[in-house]
């Protein structure tokens, strides 16, 4: 589902954030992204949803080989990935049911369907009753959750997450993780970011480690 | 591989959608990369994956064609009521630009209509140049009228009228006031005229003729009442380049009033726009508020400007038509018609959408995340 090869990206100030990765994900898998912050997570998030182009090699994704998408079909990428940012990216000039309807709006849905949706989205990360609030009225984690309902609202084919669990209380972030497990096992691939390593562990997914921009190693753990 | 051509022709029909369709469609392709690596547990959640993505792309597809209008039909009435709520929200900034671009409309609103009014009232005038035959003096009014009937069988003359001293005299006293100062003269000064009426009245026919009634040995002298009419039209020809000018130049300024606008509304809304656009949203989605309000303010700005040009049209239709009267023209100014009303206004749209266009068209490639 997600391939990078001999992927390098150099930022314009001569950082490099990532060297050399080559990797590969399958359909329907879960894997953690780990590492020291700065070692090039996020980068490579973004390389996945074409937030940055890199500076040499190849990503594919969902058999699509990114260097090719024109930018025109930049959106329909973003369509079938949903991603949970570290910063949330809430929107906090409408509710919190108008922030989880924005992927569902932005792809055509049908007006009836979105509330059916966004409340199941909503009432899968346990935020039913806060739907009409604005997101500045929630705690950081709750923020956090609207985030995760947003890139889950759509059922997208890949689900990226950047630091999910970062505000999050350890209950609460083992539930999330639970919730994530649920969507790989209906088939979502998902590649979340995180540098809570003793949640990983208990998961025991395959975990990728990044130090400073290059591959650690893999290794596979199944539980 | 039979499968990726089918994945290609799909391409083809459905184009720019196609990477969606396309993607749910073909787990099979990955399918057949991964085979060899996966395990078979694996394998079952590909299954699982492949129909889960099978039955979303189905009843994606199975919405009819007029579902399909009907939910664009609601997006487009949703956004275009936000997009004039939004103006609503901000009344007196909004109502400054609408202002701006109703003044500037207005200017050559006005000078069109002014220079389509000059045109009929010219033009109710022109068809009867007359060209004034001042006869010899002491010319009898027998022979005048001999003269008269001569020249009416002249194919190039439409009509002939004889006014003898004494009815030239009458008519004199009457416009002029000049009545009792007339009485102290001793004899009638005035030559017996014949007014003819040309058929052709193109400037080149009308000094035609003018040489050749001029050599009639009966004729003191010529004189042709169209030369203001000459001169009206050359300066509404004038007009009219101005007009085209300051159209041009009005164009640009609402342009830019329009794009300043906007891009002030691209500007306040940076965040919701890099949000719409991570989660999938295209630019025609994203521009497509700024498009309306681009729209909403044309239309405000286009009322506006008719509503003034008509302001303008009662303040200066009595005074023309009372002009007009002592010019004896039974011209009388036209109010805006509904052809000019069209063109205000959906050329002041027109404008806005175009001018909001351009604008959020730059603006996003900035904000592009």
């Amino acid at each position: 589902m997600i391939i990078f090869e001999k992927v390098c990206k150099r930022f314009s100030n001569e950082h490099i954030g990532l060297d050399d990765i080559t990797l590969r994900l399958e359909r329907g898998e879960m894997a953690f992204l780990t590492g020291h912050s700065g070692a090039g997570k996020s980068t490579l998030l973004k390389l996945i949803m074409l937030m940055e182009r890199p500076t040499s090699g190849q990503v594919w994704v969902g058999g699509y080989m990114l260097s090719k998408l024109r930018r025109g079909q930049i959106p329909a990428l973003r369509r079938n990935i949903g991603v949970v940012f570290q910063d949330h990216q809430l929107l906090f000039d409408r509710t919190v049911y108008d922030n989880v309807a924005i992927p569902l709006l932005v792809s055509g849905y049908n007006p009836n369907d979105i509330g059916k949706r966004v409340r199941a989205a909503l009432d899968m990360v346990g935020l039913l009753d806060r739907e009409k609030l604005n997101p500045l009225a929630l705690s950081g984690g709750e923020q956090q959750r609207v985030g995760i309902a947003r890139a889950m609202v759509n059922r997208p084919a890949v689900l990226l997450a950047d630091e999910p669990t970062g505000n999050l209380d350890p209950d609460l972030s083992a539930d999330i993780m639970q919730r994530f497990h649920m969507f790989n096992q209906a088939g979502t691939t998902i590649l979340i970011a995180t540098h809570d390593l003793g949640l990983v562990k208990r998961m025991g997914h395959r975990v990728i480690t990044l130090d400073k921009g290059h591959l650690y190693n893999q290794q596979e753990q199944m539980a | 591989m039979i499968q990726k051509v089918k994945d290609g022709k799909a391409k083809d029909r459905s184009g720019r959608k196609a990477a969606v369709t396309t993607w749910r469609r073909t787990p099979q392709i990955e399918l057949d990369h991964s085979a060899a690596h996966n395990a078979k547990q694996k394998a079952e959640q590909n299954n699982t994956a492949k129909h889960k993505a099978r039955r979303g792309a189905k009843k994606r597809e199975t919405g009819s064609s007029a579902q399909h209008w009907k939910i664009i039909f609601a997006l487009h009435r949703q956004v275009a009521g936000e997009a004039l709520s939004r103006i609503m929200v901000t009344p007196i900034a909004s109502l400054m630009t609408i202002l701006v671009l109703g003044i500037t409309l207005a200017l050559p609103a006005t000078l069109s209509m002014t220079l389509e009014n000059l045109q009929a009232a010219a033009g109710g005038t022109s068809s009867v140049v007359r060209l004034a035959l001042y006869l010899d003096e002491g010319l009898s009014n027998t022979k005048a009228l001999d003269l008269k009937k001569d020249l009416q069988g002249d194919p190039a003359i439409n009509k002939v009228t004889y006014i003898s001293p004494k009815q030239g005299l009458a008519e004199f006293e009457k416009f002029s006031g000049l009545g009792q100062a007339l009485d102290l003269l001793d004899d009638n000064p005035l030559p017996g005229v014949l007014e003819v009426e040309p058929k052709d009245t193109t400037p080149l026919a009308v000094s035609n003729l003018q040489n050749r009634l001029g050599r009639l040995g009966e004729v003191n002298d010529i004189r042709v009442d169209n030369e203001w009419l000459k001169r009206l039209h050359a300066m509404l020809e004038l007009g009219e380049r101005a007009l085209n000018g300051l159209t041009t130049l009005v164009v640009l300024s609402v342009l830019l009033a329009v794009g300043n606008t906007i891009r002030l509304l691209v500007v306040n809304r940076k965040e919701e726009i890099k949000v719409v656009k991570l989660v999938g949203g295209s630019d025609s989605f994203v521009m497509m508020p700024f498009l309306y309000s681009g729209f909403w303010y044309g239309l405000l700005g286009g009322v506006l400007a008719w509503l003034v040009t008509a302001c303008l049209w009662f303040m200066l239709a009595d005074s023309a038509n009372s002009l007009a009267s002592l010019y004896q023209s039974s011209f009388q100014m036209s109010f805006p018609d509904f052809a000019t009303t069209v063109t205000v206004i959906f050329g002041s749209v027109l404008l806005g959408v175009t001018g909001a266009f351009f604008t959020s068209w730059r603006q996003l490639r900035a904000i592009d995340p």
